[in-house]
C-alpha cells in the first residue's frame, strides 16, 4: 500500500508537470503549423513582455487590465470570506449548542458547495445589486442617481459573490480543522481560566491555523478561476479604465473589471481556431494559472509559517 | 478597567460580535435558498378561472398576442402600433376533380409591411388526392405538403410542388370529426367530433408524413362549444352541463374548471381576448368575461419527470429542448436527463480522482515525514490553480481530438500502474519496511518516477496492441461498426478526465489535513506492537481522520456537481440519458449557464432551471445529511471533540 | 533596509497601475449574435482608428441576449441573425413604450461545413432534415445516423471509405441562438432537434469540433468558415413554390441566407447618439462595406444610409 499510496502521490506531481508543459507548448505555438508557431512567439513576446492596456485582445494587444482585475477581485474577495468563514466556523463549533437545527444550519451551508455557481450570479444580480446595491445608492449615493453608483454590477458585488460561493469551502475546512484539536485543549485552557474568546483565538485558532489556511487557499483557487458568476456581475469584456486609483478609496468598487477567466471563455468560443488563437489562449491560461498560483503559494507559505505547537509527533 | 472586566467585556462584545455575524451570514444563505426555491414553486400552482367584470377593450401591449389564424377565426385584440409585423395566411379548396384538389394559396404578406389581401399574392396550385372531399386543409412542413382533411375520418398529404403534385400520398385514418382547430406551429389539429376531443398530430412514418393520433381529451360531459387554441397552448370547452374547462394541449385533464353563469343553449362563441381572458358570446348578444391566473408559467410534475409524447415523436420520450424564442412550438422540459448527466459525469468523476486523491494524501499526510510534507503538499496543492476554464480549455484544444482514438490506451494505463507498482512492492517490500524514515519520503519516490514512466509507457503500448490485434485498428471504431455504438467528440469520458482534474485538488487537501493532525498514539502504538505502517494507518489514524475524509470526499462530488464550465465546454450539451461514456451529457450547470441569462424573468423557462437548481440542492442536501450523521457517529465512537 | 526596499518598490509599483487608459471615454457596447461577432469586431477595429475615443466591446451569448439588453439600457446595439420575435417586442414595448428601430446591416447565409475528410459535396435539405431532426417533420423520411447511408448524386460514400462507418455527429448551437431558430424553423421545419445534437455555445467551437472529428457535421455562418473545414453546398427540395434551381451556395442564392440585423433602441421622434451615428456612418461608407465584403459577408439593405439619415440629424 505504502508503493500504491506514494505513486498517487507521484501521478498527481506528474500530472501537474504534464498540465504545466502542455499549456506551455500550446502557448509557444505547439498543435499548430510553423507560422503560427513565430506568430505565436511573437504574442507571448507581446503579452508578457509589453503588458500594455488594450481593448480585447482580439488584435493581440496586452492583459494587463484582466491580470489586474482578476487579482483585484481575488484579494477583495479573500480579504472578506477569511474572517467571515472563520467566524462562522468557530460560531458553528465553539457557541453553538448542538441542537438539530444547528445541524441543520451547518448541512445547509456545507451544500451552498453544490449549487451550480451560476446560480449565484444570479442571486448576487437580484440581491445584492438591484436590492442592497440600489438601497446604499439611496441612502449614501442619491446625488448621483439616476446613474447606479452602487447599484450596477461591478467589483465589489462580484467579490461579495464570490464569497458565497467559497464560504462553504472555508468553513467546512476550518470547521473540521476545529473538530480535529484533541478536547483536552479546550477545557485545559478553560480549566486555566481563560475567557471563552482566550480559548478561542488563543488556543484553537493557531492549532487548527492549518486547515484554515488550507481553506482560503482552496477558496481563492477557486474563486480566480469562476467564470460563469462573474459574467452577470460585473465581468466585462472591455473595461475603460482600471479599479485602481490613485485617490482614496484606492480601489474603485463600483466599477465593471475585467477578469482572465472571463476573457479565456470569450475567446475559447468566439475566436477562430487557426491563426494562432490557440497559442493566444493558452498564454492567457497560462498567466491565469500563474496568477492563482502566486495567490494560493503566498497563502501556503504562511501556512507554512504559523508552526504547529500541538502537532502529533510524526511516525516516520 | 481591571484586566480581569476587560477580559470579560472582550469575551462578550466577540461572543455577541460572531453570533451577530454568523446570523447575518445564515440568513444570507437561507435568502439564496428562498430565492431559487420562491421562483421554483410557483411553477405548481393551478390555474384558476375566474370571473372578470372590466371591458376588454383596454388590452395593453404586455397583453397583446397576435394569432395566426388558420379558418374563420379571426385575429382578436387590439393591436397597439400598426408597425407590429403581422404574418397571416390563407388557404382554400375551391374544387376536387378527377382525382386532384384545386385551391389557392394567399402568400404570408413579407414581415414588416402592412397586412391586407391587396399586398398578399395570391398562388393557385393542384394537389393530387383520392379524397373525396375535403372538410379541412392547411399548409405543412413549410409550405412543401398540404394536409388535407376529410369529416368521415381521413387524412392525405398532398405534394404542393408543382413537379411532385402527383404523387398520392397514402391514406390515414383519423377519428371522425365535425370541425378541426388548428393549433400554433401548424404539427398538430384539433378534431372536434360532436362530444369528444382528439388531437392528431403529424408524425413521419414509413410512409412519410402522417396523421397520427396524439391524445383525447377528458371531458365529463359532451362538448358544446370551444375556442380556438391562442398561442399560449390553452383552450377553454363549455360543456353541456355548463362549465367551462381550462386545457392545455398535451395535457388529457383538464387545468381549471368553473360553472358558467349561463347554461348551454345560449352560448354562441368562446373567444381569446389576451393569453389570460376569456369571452363567453350568448346567443341573445350578452357577454360573459373570464380571467384565468396562473395560466402561463405553470407545469405539470408529470410534464418534468415523466416521458411525454410530444407533438411529432412518435412514442414518450424524456426530452429537454426549451422553445427559445419560437413562437407556437411546445417546450419540452424534461429535467430527468439533465439530473441524470449531471449525478453521472459527478460520479464518474470521483471514481477517477478519489483513488488517486485518497491515496496521495495518505502518503503524504502519513508516510511522508512532515519536512518533506511541507515541500510536497503545496506543490501538489498547485493542481488547485487550475480554474474549470483552463482545464475545460486545455482538454477542448488537446484531449478531446485524441480521446477517441485512446481509449485503449487509456485502459492499459489504468491497469499497467497498479500492477506494476504492486509487483515492485510484492518484490521489494520487505526491505523497505525495515528502513521507514527518508526511505519512505525520498528514496521510495525517486525509484518510483521511472517505474511509473515506465507503466504509462508500457500501458500505452499495451492498449495499442490490444487496439491493433483485438479490434483491427481501434477499439471505438470496432464498437461502432459491430455493436452499433454511437459515440460522439464530445463524450462522458472526456467530461470525467476533466472533472476529475478539478475535484482532485479538494479531495487532496482537505483529506490530507485529517490524515495528517489525526493524534498519532493509536498508530505509534500498533507500529510498536509490531503492525506494518500500512496496518498502522488503517487501525491508528483512520479512526480519527474518517470525519475529515468523509467532509473532503462531500466537498469534492458538491465540487463536481456544481461545476459548469468543464460541463459546458466539454459535454456537447446532449439531452440524452445513457450509460454509454462515450456519448454526450447535459448537466443542470450548464444548462443554467446557457439559458439562464436568456430566460425571460419568470416565465416558465426561468422557473423550470430554478427548480433544477432546487432539486440539485435538495439532493446534495439529503447527501450531506447523511455524511454529516456518519461524521457525528465516527467522532463520537473515537472520542474525538465533536 | 530589505523591507524599506521592498515597500517602496510596492508602491512604485501601485503608481505604475494607475495609469488610465489611452484616452478612451466611450463604449458602444453589441449584444446579442455570434453570427456577426467577427464583422462588428473588424468594424470595431476599424472605426477605433478613426475615432480613438470611442470603443465597441461586444458581448455574445445567442441573439435572444439582444432584446432584453436593449430594453435594459445595457446595449447600445442590439445584433440578432433573425428579427425580434412577437414576444420579445411586446415585451420591449412595455419596456420602452416604442418598438426598436432595426436595419439590415448585412446578409449571409448558414452553411454547413463537414470534415476535411468527408468526401460529401452537397446535400440536400431533406437530407440535413433526417440528420438533424428528432422527428423529421419536413422531410417525413427515417433518420440518417451514418455516412453510408448518404448518397446523393455524384457524393455517394461507398463502403469503402473510412467515414462510411462512422455515425453522424451532429452539431449546433444552443438554444438561446438566432442560427439554432432560423436552423429550425428553416430546415426542420419547426421540428425538433434529436437529443445526440450537440449544443455547442459559439461557432468557433463548432469549427473546431468539425475540423477535428472526422464524422462530424455543424451549421455556422458564413464568416466563420476557414480552411479547417470543408463547405457542402445545399440543394433544396426541387422545384416548386419558392424554390430555387441547384447551384453552389453563394450567399445570396443559397436556401439558407438571412438578414441579419442591428437593433437600436430609438424611438420615432429621437435621434441616436453621436457615437452611435458615427458607428452607423462607418458601416454604411465604403471602408465599412469593404470590411463586410472580407469577412464573408453581402450587403445588406442599401437604404440603411436614407435610414440613418432619418435617426442621425
Amino acid at each position: 500500500m505504502l508503493w500504491l499510496t506514494s505513486s498517487m502521490a507521484l501521478l498527481a506531481v506528474m500530472l501537474l508537470l504534464a498540465l504545466m508543459l502542455l499549456l506551455g507548448w500550446l502557448a509557444t505555438g505547439g498543435g499548430g503549423s510553423a507560422g503560427q508557431a513565430a506568430e505565436a512567439g511573437d504574442q507571448w513576446a507581446s503579452i508578457f513582455f509589453m503588458l500594455q492596456n488594450g481593448p480585447a485582445p482580439y488584435n493581440d494587444e496586452g492583459i494587463f487590465a484582466a491580470i489586474v482585475g482578476t487579482v483585484t477581485v481575488t484579494l477583495l474577495m479573500t480579504i472578506i470570506v477569511s474572517p467571515l468563514g472563520v467566524i462562522v466556523a468557530i460560531y458553528l463549533h465553539v457557541y453553538a449548542r448542538n441542537t438539530w437545527y444547528t445541524e441543520l444550519i451547518r448541512i445547509g451551508i456545507h451544500n451552498l458547495a453544490g449549487v451550480p455557481s451560476i446560480i449565484y450570479g444570479v442571486f448576487g444580480l437580484g440581491f445584492f445589486v438591484y436590492v442592497i446595491g440600489a438601497q446604499i445608492d439611496q441612502w449614501f449615493f442619491s446625488a448621483a442617481l439616476p446613474r447606479a453608483t452602487l447599484g450596477t454590477p461591478g467589483l465589489l458585488w462580484a467579490a461579495v459573490t464570490l464569497v458565497l460561493l467559497t464560504l462553504p469551502t472555508v468553513i467546512v475546512a476550518t470547521e473540521e480543522g476545529l473538530a480535529r484539536l484533541p478536547p483536552s485543549l479546550r477545557e485545559g485552557s478553560l480549566a486555566l481560566g481563560a475567557t471563552r474568546f482566550e480559548m478561542t483565538f488563543g488556543v484553537l485558532v493557531p492549532a487548527a491555523m492549518s486547515s484554515m489556511v488550507t481553506g482560503i487557499v482552496l477558496a481563492i483557487a477557486r474563486a480566480a478561476g469562476e467564470v460563469a458568476p462573474l459574467m452577470l456581475v460585473g465581468a466585462v469584456k472591455y473595461a475603460p479604465a482600471l479599479p485602481l486609483s490613485s485617490d482614496l478609496p484606492f480601489i474603485q468598487v463600483e466599477q465593471k473589471f475585467m477578469h482572465l477567466g472571463f476573457l479565456l471563455y470569450d475567446l475559447t468560443l468566439h475566436a477562430p481556431s487557426g491563426d494562432g488563437r490557440i497559442a493566444l489562449i493558452a498564454s492567457i491560461a497560462l498567466v491565469l494559472v500563474f496568477v492563482v498560483m502566486s495567490l494560493t503559494t503566498f497563502a501556503a507559505v504562511l501556512r507554512g509559517r504559523f508552526r504547529m505547537q500541538y502537532a502529533q509527533e510524526a511516525l516516520f | 478597567m481591571s484586566a480581569r472586566n476587560y477580559r470579560a467585556w472582550l469575551d462578550r462584545i466577540s461572543e455577541w460580535l460572531i453570533r451577530a455575524t454568523s446570523i447575518v451570514i445564515f440568513l444570507v444563505t437561507a435568502g439564496l435558498f428562498l430565492q431559487i426555491a420562491s421562483t421554483a414553486l410557483p411553477l405548481f400552482e393551478d390555474p384558476r378561472i375566474a370571473p372578470a367584470h372590466e371591458k376588454s377593450a383596454a388590452v395593453t401591449p404586455n397583453q397583446r398576442l397576435a394569432w395566426l389564424p388558420e379558418s374563420q377565426n379571426d385575429e382578436y385584440g387590439v393591436v397597439p402600433a400598426a408597425k407590429l409585423p403581422l404574418v397571416t395566411s390563407d388557404l382554400g379548396i375551391t374544387s376536387i376533380e378527377d382525382g386532384v384538389a384545386h385551391g389557392f394559396l394567399k402568400a404570408p404578406a413579407r414581415p414588416g409591411e402592412q397586412p391586407g389581401l391587396e399586398n398578399d399574392a395570391i398562388t393557385p396550385f393542384s394537389v393530387a388526392t383520392s379524397l373525396p372531399s375535403v372538410s379541412y386543409a392547411s399548409t405543412v412542413a413549410n409550405g412543401r405538403y398540404l394536409a388535407l382533411f376529410n369529416k368521415d375520418g381521413f387524412f392525405q398529404l398532398g405534394n404542393i410542388h408543382e413537379s411532385d403534385s402527383t404523387t398520392v400520398f397514402p391514406v390515414v385514418d383519423i377519428p371522425q370529426h365535425d370541425a378541426v382547430l388548428p393549433t400554433p406551429g401548424k404539427r398538430s389539429w384539433l378534431l372536434l367530433a360532436g362530444h369528444s376531443i382528439h388531437q392528431v398530430h403529424l408524425q413521419a412514418s414509413d410512409d412519410g408524413l402522417i396523421a397520427a393520433p396524439l391524445l383525447t381529451y377528458a371531458l365529463d360531459s359532451p362538448a358544446s362549444v370551444v375556442s380556438s387554441v391562442g398561442l399560449t397552448r390553452h383552450f377553454v370547452v363549455f360543456d353541456e352541463a355548463g362549465h367551462l374547462s381550462l386545457f392545455k394541449l398535451g395535457q388529457a385533464k383538464s387545468r381549471a374548471k368553473r360553472r358558467a353563469a349561463a347554461s348551454d343553449p345560449e352560448i354562441e362563441k368562446i373567444e381569446w381576448r389576451g393569453p389570460d381572458y376569456v369571452e363567453l358570446f350568448h346567443v341573445d348578444g350578452g357577454i360573459e368575461r373570464y380571467r384565468i391566473d396562473n395560466l402561463l408559467n405553470t407545469l405539470d410534475v408529470a410534464d418534468l419527470f415523466m416521458p411525454k409524447r410530444y407533438e411529432g415523436y412518435s412514442e414518450p420520450t424524456n426530452t429537454w429542448q426549451p422553445k427559445g424564442s419560437a413562437d407556437g412550438v411546445e417546450s419540452k422540459y424534461s429535467l430527468q436527463p439533465l439530473l441524470w448527466g449531471t449525478v453521472s459525469s459527478a460520479l464518474f468523476a470521483l471514481i477517477l480522482s478519489v483513488p488517486v486523491a485518497l491515496g496521495a494524501a495518505i502518503y503524504v499526510g502519513y508516510f511522508m515525514t512532515p519536512a518533506y510534507r511541507e515541500v510536497v503538499k503545496p506543490v501538489i496543492e498547485l493542481l488547485a490553480a487550475f480554474p474549470g476554464v483552463v482545464i475545460a480549455g486545455l482538454a477542448m484544444l488537446w484531449l478531446a481530438p485524441r480521446l477517441q482514438g485512446f481509449v485503449a490506451e487509456l485502459i492499459g494505463i489504468l491497469i499497467m500502474i497498479p500492477v506494476t507498482v504492486s509487483i515492485l512492492a510484492m518484490l521489494l517490500g520487505s526491505r523497505v519496511r525495515s528502513r521507514p524514515g527518508r526511505y519512505f519520503s525520498r528514496r521510495l519516490p525517486l525509484l518510483l518516477i521511472p517505474v511509473l514512466c515506465g507503466s504509462v509507457y508500457g500501458g500505452v503500448w499495451l492498449g495499442s496492441l490490444i487496439d491493433a490485434h483485438l479490434f483491427g485498428g481501434s477499439v471505438v471504431d470496432w464498437f461502432v461498426a459491430n455493436r452499433g455504438v454511437s459515440v460522439s467528440y464530445f463524450n462522458g469520458l472526456l467530461v470525467g478526465l476533466a472533472l476529475s482534474i478539478a475535484t482532485f485538488p479538494v479531495i487532496f487537501s482537505l483529506a490530507e489535513e485529517a490524515i495528517f493532525s489525526s493524534p498519532s498514539g493509536a498508530a505509534a502504538g500498533s507500529l510498536a506492537l509490531g503492525a506494518s505502517p500500512w496496518r498502522g494507518f488503517v487501525d491508528g489514524v483512520l479512526p480519527y481522520a474518517s470525519p475529515g475524509i468523509v467532509a473532503a470526499l462531500m466537498l469534492g462530488l458538491s465540487r463536481a456537481i456544481g461545476e459548469t464550465m468543464i460541463l459546458l465546454l466539454l459535454s456537447g450539451n446532449m439531452p440524452v440519458q445513457t450509460a454509454n461514456l462515450l456519448e454526450g451529457v447535459r448537466s443542470v450547470g450548464a444548462t443554467l449557464a446557457i439559458e439562464l441569462p436568456e430566460a425571460a424573468v419568470d416565465s416558465s423557462h426561468f422557473r423550470v432551471l430554478f427548480l433544477a437548481a432546487l432539486i440539485l440542492f435538495l439532493l446534495t442536501f439529503g447527501i450531506n445529511t447523511v455524511a454529516q450523521i456518519v461524521k457525528r457517529r465516527w467522532r463520537r465512537r473515537y472520542g474525538v471533540a465533536v | 533596509m530589505l523591507r524599506r526596499r521592498l515597500s517602496l518598490l510596492v508602491v512604485q509599483c501601485a503608481f505604475l497601475l494607475t495609469a488610465p487608459l489611452a484616452g478612451a471615454a466611450e463604449v458602444l457596447t453589441f449584444v446579442g449574435s455570434d453570427t456577426m461577432s467577427r464583422l462588428i469586431t473588424a468594424w470595431g477595429e476599424e472605426f477605433r482608428e478613426q475615432h480613438p475615443e470611442i470603443v465597441v466591446d461586444i458581448q455574445v451569448t445567442g441573439s435572444a441576449a439582444a432584446p432584453p439588453a436593449l430594453a435594459e439600457r445595457v446595449a447600445n446595439f442590439g445584433v440578432m441573425s433573425r428579427q425580434f420575435g412577437e414576444a420579445e417586442l411586446v415585451e420591449f414595448m412595455g419596456r420602452r413604450g416604442f418598438v426598436p428601430l432595426g436595419l439590415i446591416v448585412a446578409r449571409d447565409s448558414l452553411e454547413v461545413i463537414v470534415n476535411q475528410k468527408n468526401p460529401a459535396a452537397s446535400l440536400s435539405l431533406e437530407q440535413l432534415d433526417r440528420i438533424f431532426s428528432q422527428g423529421r417533420l419536413c422531410s417525413g423520411l427515417p433518420s440518417l445516423t451514418h455516412w453510408y447511408q448518404i448518397s446523393h448524386g455524384k457524393a455517394d460514400i461507398d463502403r469503402e471509405h473510412p467515414i462510411s462507418e462512422r455515425p453522424i455527429a451532429a452539431m449546433g448551437r444552443t438554444a438561446v441562438s438566432g442560427s439554432y431558430g432560423f436552423f429550425k424553423n428553416r430546415v426542420l421545419c419547426g421540428g425538433d432537434f434529436h437529443g445526440r445534437v450537440a449544443e455547442l455555445p459559439g461557432f468557433a467551437a463548432i469549427v473546431r469540433a468539425v475540423s477535428q472529428d472526422s464524422g462530424a457535421i455543424g451549421y455556422v455562418g458564413s464568416g466563420f468558415i476557414d480552411s479547417s473545414v470543408k463547405r457542402v453546398s445545399i440543394e433544396t427540395w426541387g422545384d416548386g413554390l419558392g424554390a430555387e434551381p441547384v447551384r453552389p451556395s453563394a450567399v445570396l442564392s443559397s436556401p439558407l441566407k438571412r438578414d441579419l440585423y442591428l437593433y437600436l433602441a430609438v424611438a420615432p421622434e429621437q435621434t441616436a447618439t453621436a457615437a452611435e451615428c458615427a458607428f452607423l456612418q462607418f458601416v454604411s461608407s465604403i471602408a465599412g462595406q469593404e470590411i463586410l465584403i472580407q469577412q464573408g459577408f453581402a450587403p445588406g439593405d442599401l437604404e440603411v444610409s436614407g435610414i440613418i439619415k432619418n435617426v442621425c440629424s
